[in-house]
């Protein structure tokens, strides 16, 4: 062969392997409407179609609403309240509306983080990946822009502080964001900026990121359980035609949700909060809708005020930038959440984090956090986190091998279902007890930070009393199970008497 | 036809009339009273979840597989709940 045709048949060979590389994630060459598995029956598998389905409620009701909508500083306000009061099903519209919201930001959450922990992001669905994160971006921007429409008090001071946090965003990211969603109009050009960006802008990036993450699910199909392998083409694997199979399946889905959307909303009817004006916003307490509450919660601790608040943002920034970037950074090819503990307890860190900053900033609105309960507070949750999630990991992964001398002459089959159903109680006491745990000592610091602060009183005393008391019976009971594991396996090395009560050498 | 085949296509026909009248009732009601609102909205549910347990009892059906009771009690345990509420506000 000559070096020149040598030459040919590389760049052919490179060609066709980049060909390939995005005919494997992209799926050119594959058919569309692929059947599904059985084991995707399941709702965890199908969180995203119910954010969607949420999305396509918000679309019905937000048309509705379109018709009354006047978007001007002058009339938002009042044709909201004409919404509310005078259009048939007005308030109940406006509730459905707010609500499917706050639930579809749940769901995408939800969806992002099932598909963290049994790792959807690996090969082929890296493309997948990042689009759905952009979707949930897409979808927080919906809030954000969402939130001002009606002008209230509540949304225009809220949005006011949203917006005072985009300047101290890293550039250029700050410049972009500010020329998108601020401009230079004032009041009624925002408003205009917003309500465009909600009803026009925002929806079509959405469908179209949607008709790409619909495809890419059409190229590689749901993703493989996480235990790996192939399941059983007679079972689990059995495939099921997309019409009617799974279609019944989904809309079973999005009927329940949907019965579930209508309850809460006549349940818990929205009330619309004042009007917006300057001297009521001067009297009440600038506060971001719940979703954005735990960014809120973190540039309210003292060290990230004035100075500090853009290193607070670009820390959030990077979050979001490596949750987007994930599969380019968990290379491993293992999904198997039983051996990737860190990988878990980064993800379990993450949502408790959440969930305490944003309770925490409902119970403290306007608050500056000093920066000791800051990090007590934080550092806590990440702490009990740790010890639940890597003290649970040693558990289940002892588990297995501890029954098997336990029985006489056991047949096989009853000696492992037996096992199975101990290894399961054993496990779920254990995470009961870790639980237990870990709000004692959340408990304890609260009670501790609140005698520093506000000073030390009866009921601070007996609330410290009874945090301490549960701990100790955590640790107790955690020690108690992890040496009785221990002692079944003959690794003791250090007896202790009182642990071995009732314990029978086999 | 075996019983528990009956029972299931018993229910069946009891759901289709539940989602029947409550579609009716709906066209009954008067979209300016606010208090028609709570009815709209429960009258709404019980169609959606009559929907979804009779696509749960098609769907399980076709694919050979039986129907489970907690799905089906629960779902009628639901629907009564609900009709009550209803008959009630």
């Amino acid at each position: 062969m000559s070096v020149s045709e040598d030459d040919t048949s590389r760049k052919e060979g490179r060609a066709e392997r980049l060909m390939g590389w995005f005919d494997n994630r992209l799926g050119l060459s594959h058919e569309l409407l692929r059947p599904a598995p059985r084991y995707s029956i399941n709702p965890f598998y199908w969180l995203g179609a119910l954010a969607v389905v949420a999305f396509v409620i918000q679309g019905i009701s937000g048309s509705i609403m379109l018709l009354y909508y006047v978007p001007t500083p002058s009339t938002a306000y009042a044709s909201t309240l004409y919404i509310f009061q005078s259009v048939s099903y007005g308030q109940f519209l406006e509730t459905v509306h707010l609500y499917t919201a706050y639930a579809m930001i749940m769901l995408a959450f939800m969806h992002m983080m099932r598909g963290f922990f049994v790792s959807v992001h690996k090969k082929p669905r890296e493309i997948m990946w990042v689009t759905g994160m952009v979707m949930g971006f897409v979808t927080l921007g919906f809030g954000f822009t969402g939130y001002l429409l009606p002008w209230t008090v509540v949304s225009y001071s809220a949005t006011r502080v949203g917006t005072a946090m985009i300047g101290a965003l890293p550039e250029p990211l700050s410049s972009f964001i500010n020329f998108l969603v601020v401009g230079s109009g004032g009041d009624a050009g925002q408003l205009l900026r917003f309500f465009d960006l909600h009803v026009v802008v925002l929806p079509a990036v959405l469908l179209v990121l949607l008709a790409v993450k619909m495809y890419l699910l059409e190229t590689h199909g749901v993703s493989e359980p996480v235990t790996g392998g192939t399941p059983d083409p007679k079972k689990g694997g059995r495939l099921l035609p997309i019409f009617p199979d799974v279609s019944f399946y989904l809309l079973e889905l999005a009927a329940l949700f949907g019965a579930a959307m209508l309850l809460i909303s006549v349940l818990f009817p929205l009330n619309l909060p004042a009007a917006y004006s300057p001297a009521a916003a001067g009297q009440s307490v600038p506060q971001p809708d719940w979703y954005f509450l735990w960014v809120y919660q973190i540039i309210k601790i003292s060290i990230f005020e004035q100075a500090g608040l853009s290193a607070a943002l670009t820390f959030v920034a990077l979050i979001f930038v490596a949750l987007t970037v994930l599969p380019f950074i968990d290379r491993g090819k293992t999904r198997r959440i039983a051996v990737r503990r860190w990988y878990v307890t980064i993800g379990l860190v993450f949502i408790a984090e959440v969930v305490v900053l944003t309770v925490w900033g409902q119970k403290t609105p306007g608050q500056v956090i000093p920066d000791t309960q800051g990090l007590l507070v934080l550092g806590g949750t990440a702490l009990a986190v740790c010890i639940i999630s890597f003290n649970a990991y040693r558990l289940l992964a002892r588990q297995p091998t501890n029954q098997a001398p336990a029985a006489l002459h056991p047949s096989p089959q009853s000696e492992a279902s037996r096992t199975h159903s101990a290894s399961a109680w054993v496990s779920a006491i254990f995470v009961g007890v870790l639980g237990l745990g870990a709000f004692s000592m959340g408990g304890l610091i609260n009670s501790v930070v609140n005698m520093t602060m506000f000073g030390v009183s009866d009921l601070e005393l007996v609330a410290l009393a009874s945090f301490l008391g549960a701990l100790a019976v955590a640790v107790s009971g955690a020690s108690f199970l992890l040496y009785r594991l221990d002692l079944g396996r003959g690794r003791i090395k250090r007896r202790v008497k009182m642990f071995e009560v009732g314990w029978k050498q086999k | 036809m075996k019983p528990r085949e009956w029972l299931v296509y018993r229910i069946f026909a009891l759901l289709l009339f539940f989602g029947v009248l409550s579609v009716i009732f709906l066209w009954t009601l008067n979209p300016v009273s606010s208090q028609s609102q709570t009815t709209f909205a429960i009258y709404l549910s019980i169609d959606l979840v009559v929907f979804a347990m009779i696509s749960y009892i098609f769907r399980v059906s076709k694919w050979d597989e039986d129907v489970g009771r907690l799905p089906v009690i629960a779902g009628c345990l639901a629907l009564l709940i609900l009709l009550y509420a209803g008959l009630t506000v």
